[in-house]
């Protein structure tokens, strides 16, 4: 019998702690002479933040950063089995929208951003990174960018080529 | 009641927070559900006892705001349908993990308690009041419900309401549907698979287009209301227990098969010659939908239905026969914060009255409803719904009655609601219903017999509703 409070103690479990995201290089491919940068998005890479995630980081917690006059092509997936997610970009703000807002780019959104995209399914998003500024690559399914599910873009007059660096989350 | 009484109630209903009509699904009380079973022949209809609900406990569990799963609860969003598809077991918040010493996952616990309430008080006022009743009804509440549920295990997640009718004061089982579900690539698509346990066929359904969900979402329990319906419009809401398959394809196919059993609550069990409307076997119940998203706009297409052979009394015998078959839409679109919603369903049901209870040997009924509703963020709503019922006249089934009956054996009605929806907060709905017949079972003028016309059971419906 006074094993039990062990065996119990042993059985049960709390879970405090959750893996670190890290960067993987295969995510951003450059091509300097064609000015161009593919960068593969995934919503709901890991479970963080109940998979309302973009590659595993939510609340701004990576940036990409490309030079200005670059094309951006998002290769947006979803592999949240549980939730649609889409994306869109959308200027830097405090204030979360809760749904679908004007892009800050002609064409910086995966369309359907209201309904999303369920497990499986993506799309290119394709724009001119045309003016310098911050920016948020934001899902735009009502509630999902509120909840954290946003990353940051700056595109920089001086970077020489574009990069991918965590950040601390807002 | 005067115009500034009715202003004070408002008022007053505003600051206690309640609402509506009850029942999150409008079939709260043991009365009411006496008289859902003995309608198998004909009687009950939404439009007198719906009243919806959803959950605050979801709410919790995911850390989403209501908005991100209903537009107008209880009107699912895409991130709502998903969450209810996937079994409810969506979750943020913190829970209590478990595994064996092998390192095995053996328990799951939400560290929120998996609990919430609904509180909904009224005021119906009927253009004329009823023989010999007082006009003006306030309920306090109208209805009042407990809601649990959420996710089980990371597969199994469920729903589960125990209402308080005011006006039995008893406590029962309401709406419930407990699922599982799974995933896996069929035809190189994603695929989500489950199983639901539930005990009102379309109470599992994710569209707001069928009945069980379908609007309107809060009304009068007191009004009267048109007397047919068909069996799978509510008539068999926590009188069956059944189980369904489901399957989600692609997000463009949705396929649903499964069976449902007498369960009646509040009866003696095993059920015997005392017993009325028990279902001979088992009830075949069948869904099958087509979801498209194109830029703006959301649309799924379907049908569904079900076959039933009743005992009119008693577990043997010759049974009547109830075949309905039903088509549906649920439509969207998005003009930014704001939307627009349509959700309409036609269902024919065909009757057979071999065991008796009808003057006919066959009877038809058809069922039309639709709503469309316009939401200025998630502050207001404004609502048009058309509805009406036609069918056989039949002298047994529709006889003549004050308020209730039918002068000429005719279930025919129709009508149209209109609806104003105020939240100023996401959990607190002000309701402002009023529901206009034109002609109320079978006539516009003297449809009982005793005198009444449809116009007179016009009726004004406020409702504050409550979920915390």
């Amino acid at each position: 019998m006074r094993r039990l409070p062990g065996l119990i103690g042993s059985a049960l479990l709390l879970v405090v702690g959750v893996a670190e995201a890290q960067i993987n290089p295969i995510w951003l491919r450059a091509d300097t002479a064609a000015k161009s940068v593919d960068f593969k998005l995934v919503a709901g890479l890991r479970d963080l933040n109940g998979g309302m995630n973009f590659n595993g980081f939510t609340r701004g917690g990576l940036l990409l950063t490309v030079p200005q006059g670059w094309t951006v092509v998002l290769q947006f997936k979803n592999q949240d089995q549980n939730l649609p997610h889409s994306v869109e970009v959308i200027a830097d703000t405090s204030r979360l929208p809760v749904g679908p807002v004007p892009p800050a780019f002609d064409r910086a959104t995966t369309g359907k951003l209201e309904q999303g995209f369920s497990a499986g399914q993506g799309t290119d998003v394709r724009f001119l990174a045309g003016k310098v500024g911050s920016f948020l690559i934001f899902c735009a399914v009502p509630g999902h960018g509120g909840a954290g599910m946003w990353i940051r873009l700056s595109i920089s007059a001086t970077a020489a080529k574009p990069t991918l660096t965590t950040m601390p989350e807002r | 009641m005067s115009s500034g009484t009715m202003l004070i109630w408002v008022g007053f209903a505003l600051v206690v927070g309640t609402a509506p009509s009850a029942r999150a699904d409008g079939h709260g009380s043991a009365a009411r559900r006496a008289d859902r079973a003995a309608a198998l022949r004909a009687y009950e209809s939404r439009y007198a006892n719906s009243a919806k609900s959803l959950t605050p406990t979801y709410a919790r569990q995911t850390g989403l705001a209501c908005s991100a799963c209903h537009t107008h609860f209880p009107e699912l969003t895409a991130t709502g349908r998903a969450f209810k598809l996937n079994g409810y077991v969506f979750r943020r918040s913190e829970s209590l993990e478990g595994k064996t010493p092998e390192g095995q996952q053996s328990l799951l616990l939400n560290l929120v308690a998996p609990v919430s309430l609904m509180v909904q008080t009224s005021y119906t006022s009927t253009r004329k009041a009823l023989p010999g009743t007082q006009n003006g009804v306030v309920l306090l509440p109208d209805q009042l419900s407990i809601f649990t549920g959420g996710e089980i295990t990371p597969h199994v997640g469920g729903f589960l309401q125990i209402t308080f009718d005011p006006q039995t004061g008893q406590l029962g089982v309401d709406n419930t549907d407990f699922r599982f579900a799974t995933h896996a690539d069929i035809l190189s698509k994603h695929t989500t698979l489950g199983v639901s346990l539930n005990n009102n066929p379309t109470v599992q359904d994710i569209w707001n287009s069928t009945p069980a969900w379908g609007f309107p979402y809060g009304s009068s329990t007191v009004a009267p209301a048109p007397a047919a319906a068909t069996l799978v419009d509510g008539t068999l809401a926590q009188q069956v227990a059944g189980l369904t398959g489901y399957a989600m394809w692609n997000d463009r196919v949705y396929g649903e098969a499964g069976l449902y059993r007498s369960a009646p609550i509040g009866a003696k069990r095993p059920l015997d010659s005392t017993a009325v409307n028990v279902i001979s076997g088992t009830v075949p119940y069948w869904r099958l939908a087509f979801p498209n998203t194109w830029g703006q706009n959301y649309l799924s297409v379907g049908t569904y239905g079900m076959a039933a052979r009743v005992y009119p009394t008693g577990v043997a015998g010759p049974t009547n026969r109830f075949t309905d078959v039903a088509v549906d839409l649920a439509y969207m679109h998005s003009f930014g914060s704001n939307s627009f919603t349509l959700d309409g369903t036609w269902i024919h049901e065909k009757q057979s009255w071999t065991a008796g209870g009808a003057a006919n040997p066959t009877n038809t009924l058809r069922t039309f409803r639709l709503d469309a509703m316009y939401h200025i963020g998630t502050r207001y709503a404004f609502t048009v719904a058309p509805f009406s019922t036609t069918g056989t006249r039949d002298s047994v089934l529709y006889t003549p009655g004050a308020v209730t009956g039918s002068r000429t054996g005719s279930p025919d009605n129709n009508g149209v609601i209109a609806e104003v929806d105020v939240m100023p907060w996401q959990n607190l709905r002000l309701q402002f219903q009023y529901v206009a017949y034109n002609k109320f079972n079978g006539s516009s003028t003297n449809y009982d017999g005793f005198g009444r016309r449809a116009s007179d059971n016009n009726t004004l419906y406020i409702l504050t509703w409550l979920l915390y």
